[in-house]
C-alpha cells in the first residue's frame, strides 16, 4: 500500500557535490521519491557565443577550450572544422590524423571522468574515479607534450594543428595504447559485476528509444537507448572514414547501458588510435592561413561526435574578420533535457546516478 | 548460473583494490613523483626579447582578451636581419624601405630604392610574381602588403631623383654580346653598360623584350610601357640589334666580343604528348601568345580549350577570350591548390568567365566531324578523370588516372600550355641538361666554355621576370669580373633615409581592392586590366606595413598575467620570435626553474632534501631550451 | 604483561587489597577511566591516520605524508584546524538541540568501552550483561544524530536524520540476533566470559553470524556501503551538514569511536579477543582491533553505496530471516553436538552459510523499481 506524505521541495544545487558544476535541480519529493523535477541552469553563463562575435576566427579557438573543459580537443576540432568549411581551407593529411588521435584520446579522457564520477556519485568512495584519473593523467601528459597545457589545449588551428607532435609523443602514445585495455578490464572487475552497483543502475532511469530520438539526444545517451547513431559513421568528418571501429549500443536505455557504452567506446577509441598511428603520414601539419582571415559570406555548420554527443558549431560570416553569428549546439544541454523524464518516480540516490550517467559539463550547458 | 547476486562481484572488486594496495601508488606522489613533463610549456611567465621585437603590435592584436600592452618609444634603428620581403626577392629589392617611403609621401625616393636593384620597375610593377608578398610579415597577420601595386605606383610617380645618382662608368674598351633581349639579357646589359662595357644585345624578333614582349599579353603589360623601359636601358648605352638571329657564338667572338651572355629564354612549347596532337586545331600556348602579340589575326573559334594550369595557360585562356571565344575551358589535371599559376591570375580568369575543369587530363584528340557549320572542322578532346595520389618530389600530390572515366568535349581550338623549354640551337654547341636547359655554374652562371655565360629561363627553365632580373644581375657581376672589373653593380640612388618615428602601430585594415576595368571592357579589348591607384590609397596601404626591417624601441611591454589565459596565440603570432613562454612556472609551493623530464633522476639518493627541484646542479642535467613553438618545424 | 601489571585489578584479585575495599574500587575506576580515555583518543587518532593512509593506498595514492614522520601528525593538525574554526548555529535551527546533539552522540560511543576487555579481567566493569549493555548503549548515539538532523533546520540533514532512524531500527535486529547466537555458544553475556570461552574463535563456529554482525555493524557505523545518512553525493553531508568547528569534531570523533568500539566488539565476540600465542594479550587485542578496522576500511574503499530502499530490503528480507535461521541452527547445534568434536562443526557451519546465502538470495530482491507518481 503506497503511503503518501506531504510533498517536500528541495533544491539540489547550484552548489552541490554531484551537480558537476553549478546546476540546480528544483525537486519535489514524496519521502525519498522524486515526484517532480525542474532543471535550472545558466549559472555558468559567460556569453561565449556573443563574445565570439567580437573576436577573430583564430582568437575564438581558446574560447572553445572553455566550453566543455573536459574535452577541449573535441571542441577545438568542431570549431576549426566549421571555420574550414566556411572558408574552404584545406587541411594536410598529417594534421587530419593528428586531429583524430587527439580527439579519440580526448574521448577516452572524457569518458574516464564521466564513468568515474558516475561511480563516485553512486557512493564508491573515490576509488573508481581515482583509478580513472590515474589513467587520464597519462592522457593529459600526452596532451601536454603536444600543446604545453593540461586542460585548455588550444591545439587545433584553422587549417591544421598548431604544431607538430614532438618526437617523444608517439612512443609514449604506443605505450599508453598498449596498457590501457588492461586498465579498462580492471575497472570492469572493480565494479561492473558488483550487485550493489547493478541494483543502483540496471533498469534505472530508462530513456526509451523513441524518447531519446524525440529530444534529439546524442552521444552515449542516445546509443545507450539502442540507437546506432554516431556522427563518425553517419557523416564522417576528418578522416574517420578510413578507420574500422564499431558503435557500441545499449538495449534498455538505462543508466547501466550508458555506463557500458562509455566503457566500450573507450576500447573502440583505442582501436582507432592504433590504426591512426599506423597510418600517420609525414608532411606539413598546417596550411598557411593568416591570423586574420576573411571567410566568404555564408554560413557553415560542422558537427562532430564529441564525447558528450553531437557537438556542432554554426557560424555565419559576413565576409569580415569576425563571425557574424556564432552558435554552439551543445550536446550536454540537449541531453540534459531528458533528466526529468528519466528521474521522476525514482529516489534521490537514483537522481544523482541518472544525472551522472548523462555526463554533462556545465561549461558547455551554460556557455 | 549468474553469480553476480551472491557477492562474487563484490569479491572481485575487493581483489582489485587489494592488488592496488600492493602496487606502487601513482596518483598523487608529489613531490616524489615520477612524472614526465613535456618540453612544451605554456605557463604564465613570458620571456620577451627586446632585441628581437620590432614593435609590430602583432602580439597585442592576436590576444583574444587584449591583455598585452605595448608602448613604443617611436625611435627606430635598422635591424641586423633583413626583412622577409627583401630576403625573398630574387633581385633583393628592399621592398620594406620603399613601402615606408611611400607611406611618408616620398614617392620619388621610393622609385630610387626600387631602381637600386631593378632596372625594370614598371615591368615588375605590372607583372611581377611578387614572391615577397607571400612571405610578407603582414601576411601572417592578415593580408600581405600590396608590394607590387605600390611599386607600380612609385613608378607612376617618378620624379627622376634616381637619375641624379645614376652614373655610367667611363668606357672600359671591352665588348659584351648578349643573345636574347629578354629581361635577363637586358638587365645584364644595363649593368654591364653602366660599368663601362660596350654591350650589344641581339634579338631575333622585331622588337626587344623577349617574353615580356611576346609572351605577356597587352592587357597585362601595355607595350608602350615596356618600350619606355627599354628606352631607359638603351639610354645607358646598350645597343639592341633586332631581327638579328645569332647562329654561331664563335662568329661573335670573331667580331671582337670579349664575353657572351646567353639569355635566349624558354620559348619552345612542350607538346601534350597524346594521340592526335598534330591536329591543325591544336596550338602551343607560347606560340599562340606570340602570334597574338605580333599582331597576327588568330582565329580561335567559339569554343577553346586550354590545357595546363600555369600562367601561360591563364594568359592563353584570357587572350582567347579577348579574341572572341565565347566559351573558354581550362583543363587541369590537379586541383586548384596545386595550380602553379598565380592566385590573382586564376581569380581574374574566373571573373572573365573562364571555366576550369580540375582533375582531368587529355587522353586523346580526335578530329570532330560534328562541328563545322562553315567554320571548318573542330576537334574532340577526350579527357580522363584523375584523382590525387601520394605527394611527389615537388610536394604536390601526383594525379593518377581513374580507369574508365573518359569523357569527351568538343572544341574549335585546343591550346596546349603545359610547359615550355629552352630552344638552344645546336650550333651554339652548349651542354644542355634535362629539359634542354643550359648547364652553368650556379654561382657565376659561367658555362663550360670560356667567356660564355648563360642565365634566365634558358638556364632555370620557365620562370618569372624577377628571377630573370636576378639572373641578369648575377651575370653582370660575373661577366664584369671575367672582364677584369670589380663586379660591383650595386648602386645607391636614393637619398639617405631618416627613419621615421612611430608611436602607434601599423594601420589596421585590409589590403585594398586594386581597381580594375569593368568586365565588359575586358573581353572586347586588350586594354590593361589593372588600373593605377591614387595617392591616398597608396599611402594608406603603405602604412599597413609592420616595418619588420626596423627595430623600434619599446618603452613598455606588459602582459597582464592576471587576465592572461595562456592560450599561446601571442607567442605563436609573433613574426620575429621575440616572445616565448619561459620554462619556469609555478607548481604548488615549489618553483620550477628547470624543466624536469624525469624527476626521479633529480631526487637526491639520500632523500634528505624535500624535493629534487632544489638540487643546485639540476640545471646541468637538463636540456637547455624549451619553447612553446618549435618554430623551425612550424615555419620551415 | 608489564603495562597492566600495576593495574588495580591485579591488586584486587591477588589479595593485596580487599576486593570490596572502597579505595580499590575507586582507584580501579579512576585508572581504567584514564586508560579508556587515553586508549580511545590515541586509537581514534591512529584510526584516522590508518584509514586515510589505507584508503589512499587502495586508491593508488600516498595519503597524508607531510606532517611529522610519515604524516603521523596529520590527525593532530586536523584536530587543531577543526578546533579553531568558527562554530556556526544555523538561523532558524533549534539551538538547544543543535548544541546537545554532539554530546548525545559522543557520550554513548565512549560508554561502550566500559565493558570492553583489554585482557583477561582488564576492563572497567565486568558486567554480567556486558553485551546487552553494548547493544543498548550503542543505539543511543543515533538519538544524537537525529537531534543534529532535526536541530539544523536543513532539509538535507532532516533526510539524513530520517534515514539514520530507519537504518538503526532496521539493522539493530539482525545485529542482536547475531549476538544471541554467539551468546548461545559461550553461555554468558559478559564480554570477558565470552572471550574466555573462545578456545576456537567464534568466527569459525559462527561464520554466518559474523557476516550478519559485520554487515549490521557497518550499517550502525554509517560506513560505506551504508553511509546513507551522510551520503555526500546525495544529501551532501546528511545530519552534520550544518556543523562546524568543535561540534563537528565531536561528531567526527564519535564516528571513529564507534568504529573502534565495533572493531573491539567484533574482536571480542568473534576473534577470541585478547587470546593468542606468544605476544602479550593486550597486543593481540590491539592487533585484532586494527585488522578488523582495516577490513572495514577496505570494504569502504571498494563498494558503492546502497540506495535507501535497498538497505532496508537487505536487512528485512535477507539479514533478518537468515539470522533467525542461523539462530535456530546454532541452538540445535549447541544442544545436540558433542563438545569434543569442534572441527567437523566448523566445516558444517561454513557449508550451512554458503547454502543459506545461495538459497536465500534466490528469494530476495534488492529494493523496488520506479514509483508511479
Amino acid at each position: 500500500m503506497p503511503i503518501k506524505t506531504e510533498p517536500f521541495a528541495i533544491n539540489f544545487g547550484p552548489f552541490h557535490p554531484s551537480t558537476h558544476g553549478v546546476f540546480r535541480m528544483r525537486t519535489t519529493l514524496d519521502g525519498e521519491v522524486i515526484i517532480d523535477l525542474e532543471p535550472v541552469f545558466g549559472y555558468l553563463h559567460r556569453g561565449i557565443e556573443k563574445l565570439a562575435e567580437g573576436r577573430t576566427y583564430t582568437q575564438n579557438i581558446p574560447f572553445t577550450d572553455r566550453l566543455d573543459y573536459l574535452a577541449s580537443m573535441s571542441n577545438n576540432l568542431a570549431y576549426v572544422l566549421a571555420v574550414e568549411k566556411l572558408a574552404g581551407v584545406p587541411v594536410p593529411e598529417r594534421a587530419e590524423y593528428l586531429r583524430v588521435i587527439m580527439a579519440e584520446l580526448q574521448r577516452i579522457a572524457s569518458h574516464l571522468i564521466a564513468v568515474g564520477s558516475l561511480l563516485n556519485d553512486c557512493g564508491a568512495f573515490m576509488t573508481p574515479i581515482l583509478y580513472m584519473i590515474r589513467e587520464r593523467e597519462k592522457i593529459l601528459d600526452l596532451f601536454e607534450m603536444v600543446s604545453g597545457q593540461r586542460l585548455t589545449y588550444n591545439y587545433m588551428r584553422i587549417g591544421g594543428v598548431s604544431q607538430d607532435i614532438p618526437d617523444e609523443f608517439l612512443p609514449a602514445l604506443e605505450k599508453f595504447v598498449e596498457r590501457m585495455p588492461s586498465y579498462i578490464d580492471e575497472y570492469d572487475r572493480l565494479l561492473a559485476e558488483n550487485e550493489i552497483l547493478l541494483a543502483r543502475l540496471k533498469g534505472v532511469g530508462i530513456l526509451s528509444k523513441g524518447q531519446a530520438i524525440n529530444i534529439s539526444a546524442s552521444g552515449p545517451v542516445l546509443r545507450g537507448s539502442g540507437v546506432e547513431w554516431d556522427i563518425r559513421k553517419v557523416d564522417p568528418y576528418s578522416v574517420y572514414d578510413r578507420f574500422e571501429f564499431d558503435i557500441p549500443t545499449g538495449t534498455l536505455g538505462d543508466s547501466y547501458d550508458r555506463y557500458r557504452v562509455r566503457i566500450e567506446e573507450m576500447r573502440q577509441s583505442l582501436r582507432i588510435i592504433e590504426q591512426a598511428m599506423k597510418q600517420l603520414p609525414s608532411g606539413a601539419v598546417k596550411t598557411d592561413v593568416p591570423w586574420l582571415m576573411l571567410p566568404p559570406r555564408g554560413e557553415a555548420y560542422a558537427h562532430i561526435e564529441s564525447p558528450k554527443g553531437e557537438l556542432g558549431f554554426y557560424i555565419v560570416s559576413d565576409n569580415s574578420a569576425k563571425p557574424y553569428r556564432f552558435h554552439i549546439r551543445a550536446p550536454s544541454l540537449i541531453n540534459l533535457t531528458a533528466l526529468r523524464d528519466m528521474s521522476v518516480g525514482w529516489k534521490i540516490a537514483d537522481l544523482i546516478a541518472i544525472f551522472g550517467s548523462i555526463d554533462i559539463c556545465m561549461g558547455e550547458v551554460d556557455r | 548460473m549468474k553469480f553476480e547476486r551472491y557477492g562474487v562481484g563484490i569479491a572481485k572488486g575487493m581483489a582489485v583494490t587489494f592488488q592496488n594496495i600492493l602496487r606502487r601508488p601513482v596518483t598523487t606522489q608529489y613531490p616524489d613523483e615520477r612524472l614526465t613533463v613535456s618540453r612544451r610549456i605554456r605557463g604564465n611567465e613570458f620571456t620577451w626579447f627586446e632585441k628581437q621585437c620590432a614593435g609590430c603590435f602583432t602580439c597585442a592584436r592576436s590576444c583574444p582578451i587584449h591583455c598585452i600592452e605595448i608602448v613604443s618609444s617611436g625611435n627606430g634603428t635598422e635591424r641586423t636581419a633583413l626583412a622577409p620581403c627583401r630576403q625573398t626577392c630574387p633581385a633583393g629589392v628592399d621592398a620594406a624601405r620603399y613601402v615606408r617611403l611611400i607611406a611618408e609621401g616620398k614617392f620619388a625616393d621610393a622609385l630610387a630604392v626600387v631602381r637600386e636593384r631593378l632596372p625594370f620597375p614598371s615591368v615588375c610593377g605590372y607583372i611581377c610574381a611578387h614572391p615577397c608578398e607571400s612571405k610578407c610579415t603582414r601576411g601572417q597577420i592578415d593580408e600581405p602588403i600590396a608590394i607590387r601595386v605600390l611599386k607600380r605606383f612609385a613608378w607612376e610617380h617618378d620624379a627622376g631623383i634616381w637619375r641624379k645618382q645614376s652614373k655610367v662608368a667611363p668606357p672600359s674598351g671591352r665588348r659584351v654580346a648578349i643573345v636574347g633581349s629578354g629581361p635577363a639579357g637586358l638587365c645584364a646589359g644595363y649593368y654591364l653598360a653602366k660599368l663601362g662595357h660596350a654591350v650589344t644585345a641581339f634579338e631575333a624578333l622585331a622588337e626587344p623584350g623577349g617574353m615580356t614582349r611576346y609572351g605577356i599579353p597587352e592587357y597585362r603589360l601595355p607595350k608602350n610601357i615596356l618600350r619606355a623601359e627599354i628606352k631607359e636601358i638603351e639610354n645607358v648605352g646598350v645597343e639592341i640589334r633586332t631581327n638579328t638571329r645569332v647562329d654561331s657564338l664563335d662568329a661573335l667572338f670573331a667580331q671582337g666580343y670579349d664575353a657572351i651572355f646567353l639569355a635566349v629564354g624558354a620559348q619552345q612549347g612542350i607538346g601534350i604528348g597524346v594521340e592526335g596532337e598534330d591536329n591543325p586545331r591544336v596550338m602551343g600556348g607560347v606560340s599562340f601568345l606570340r602570334r597574338v602579340s605580333m599582331g597576327e589575326k588568330v582565329e580561335v573559334g567559339d569554343r577553346v580549350a586550354v590545357i595546363g594550369g600555369g600562367n601561360t595557360a591563364m594568359d592563353s585562356a584570357r587572350t582567347a577570350r579577348r579574341l572572341g571565344a565565347k566559351e573558354v575551358t581550362i583543363v587541369y589535371r590537379r586541383t586548384r591548390a596545386e595550380m602553379p599559376a598565380s592566385h590573382e591570375e586564376i581569380e581574374e580568369a574566373l571573373v572573365e568567365g573562364i571555366k576550369i575543369y580540375f582533375l582531368a587530363a587529355p587522353s586523346r584528340i580526335l578530329p570532330s566531324p560534328l562541328t563545322g557549320e562553315g567554320k571548318g572542322e573542330g576537334v574532340k578532346l577526350e579527357c580522363i578523370r584523375m584523382k590525387l595520389g601520394a605527394p611527389d618530389a615537388s610536394g604536390r600530390r601526383r594525379p593518377e588516372p581513374i580507369k574508365g572515366s573518359e569523357f569527351t568535349m568538343d572544341f574549335d581550338t585546343i591550346i596546349a600550355a603545359i610547359g615550355q623549354r629552352p630552344e638552344i640551337p645546336v650550333s651554339f654547341g652548349m651542354k644542355v641538361g634535362r629539359g634542354n636547359i643550359i648547364q652553368t655554374d650556379p654561382d657565376t652562371l659561367a658555362t663550360d666554355k670560356k667567356g660564355i655565360f648563360a642565365g634566365g629561363d634558358a638556364v632555370s627553365g620557365p620562370a618569372t621576370v624577377i628571377e630573370a632580373v636576378a639572373a641578369g644581375r648575377k651575370a653582370a657581376t660575373s661577366i664584369d669580373k671575367y672582364l677584369g672589373g670589380s663586379g660591383i653593380i650595386d648602386e645607391v640612388l636614393a637619398p639617405v633615409e631618416k627613419i621615421p618615428p612611430r608611436v602607434a602601430g601599423p594601420r589596421e585594415g585590409w589590403r585594398p581592392e586594386i581597381p580594375t576595368i569593368p568586365y565588359d571592357e575586358r573581353i572586347n579589348s586588350f586594354k590593361g586590366v589593372e588600373l593605377s591607384i591614387d595617392e591616398e590609397l597608396a599611402i594608406e596601404e603603405a602604412k599597413r606595413c609592420v616595418r619588420c626591417d626596423l627595430a623600434y624601441g619599446i618603452e613598455k611591454f606588459q602582459i597582464d598575467t592576471g587576465l592572461c589565459m595562456n592560450c599561446g596565440l601571442c607567442v605563436e603570432a609573433c613574426p620575429f620570435n621575440a616572445l616565448f613562454f619561459s620554462y619556469s612556472y609555478e607548481c604548488a609551493k615549489y618553483r620550477r626553474r628547470e624543466l624536469v623530464l624525469d624527476k626521479e633522476k633529480l631526487l637526491p639518493s639520500d632523500r634528505k632534501q624535500i624535493s629534487g627541484y632544489a638540487r643546485p646542479d639540476a640545471a646541468a642535467l637538463l636540456p637547455k631550451q624549451t619553447l612553446l613553438v618549435e618554430r623551425d618545424k612550424l615555419k620551415k | 604483561m608489564s603495562l597492566l601489571d600495576t593495574s588495580p585489578i591485579n591488586w584486587a584479585t591477588t589479595g593485596t587489597l580487599s576486593p570490596d575495599w572502597p579505595g580499590g574500587y575507586w582507584l580501579h575506576w579512576v585508572v581504567f577511566t584514564i586508560i579508556i580515555l587515553v586508549f580511545v583518543l590515541a586509537m581514534v587518532m591512529g584510526f584516522i591516520y590508518i584509514e586515510r593512509r589505507f584508503v589512499a593506498r587502495i586508491q593508488s595514492r600516498l595519503g597524508p605524508n607531510r606532517a611529522g614522520l610519515f604524516g603521523l601528525l596529520q590527525p593532530v593538525f586536523d584536530a587543531i584546524k577543526v578546533l579553531v574554526k568558527e562554530d556556526i548555529v544555523p538561523a532558524g535551527g533549534d539551538k538547544l538541540v543543535h548544541w546537545w546533539a554532539p554530546v548525545v552522540a559522543f557520550v554513548p560511543a565512549l560508554m561502550i568501552f566500559v565493558v570492553i576487555p583489554f585482557q583477561d579481567g582488564a576492563l572497567l566493569a565486568d558486567l554480567n550483561i556486558g553485551i546487552l549493555y553494548v547493544v543498548a548503549v550503542g543505539s543511543v548515539g543515533m538519538v544524537g544524530v537525529f537531534m543534529a538532523g532535526w536541530g539544523s533546520n536543513n532539509k538535507y540533514s532532516v533526510i539524513g536524520a530520517m534515514r539514520a532512524v530507519a537504518q538503526i531500527i532496521t539493522y539493530e535486529i539482525p545485529l542482536g540476533l547475531a549476538i544471541i547466537s554467539v551468546v548461545l555458544l559461550s553461555g554468558s553475556l559478559s564480554l570477558n566470559e565470552i572471550v574466555n570461552s573462545q578456545n576456537i574463535p567464534f568466527i569459525l563456529l559462527q561464520p554466518l553470524g559474523f557476516l550478519i554482525y559485520f554487515v549490521s555493524a557497518c550499517a550502525e557505523l554509517n560506513r560505506t556501503p551504508f553511509d546513507l545518512l551522510e551520503a555526500d553525493s546525495e544529501i551532501v553531508a546528511g545530519y552534520h551538514i550544518e556543523y562546524s568547528g568543535m561540534k563537528f569534531a565531536i561528531f567526527y570523533l564519535a564516528e571513529y569511536i564507534e568504529a573502534l568500539a565495533v572493531s573491539a566488539i567484533i574482536t571480542a565476540l568473534f576473534l577470541s579477543g585478547w587470546r593468542g600465542p606468544l605476544l602479550p594479550p593486550w597486543l593481540w587485542f590491539l592487533i585484532k582491533v586494527v585488522v578488523v578496522f582495516m577490513f572495514i576500511v577496505w570494504v569502504r574503499g571498494t563498494i558503492p553505496r546502497l540506495r535507501v530502499d535497498h538497505a532496508m530490503a537487505l536487512s528485512w528480507k535477507f539479514l533478518l530471516p537468515v539470522a533467525l535461521l542461523n539462530l535456530f541452527i546454532t541452538s540445535i547445534e549447541v544442544i545436540l553436538w558433542p563438545l569434543v568434536l569442534p572441527w567437523p562443526i566448523i566445516l558444517l557451519n561454513l557449508a550451512i552459510m554458503v547454502v543459506l546465502i545461495l538459497l536465500w538470495s534466490r528469494f530476495f530482491k534488492l529494493g523496488g523499481g520506479r514509483v508511479e507518481v
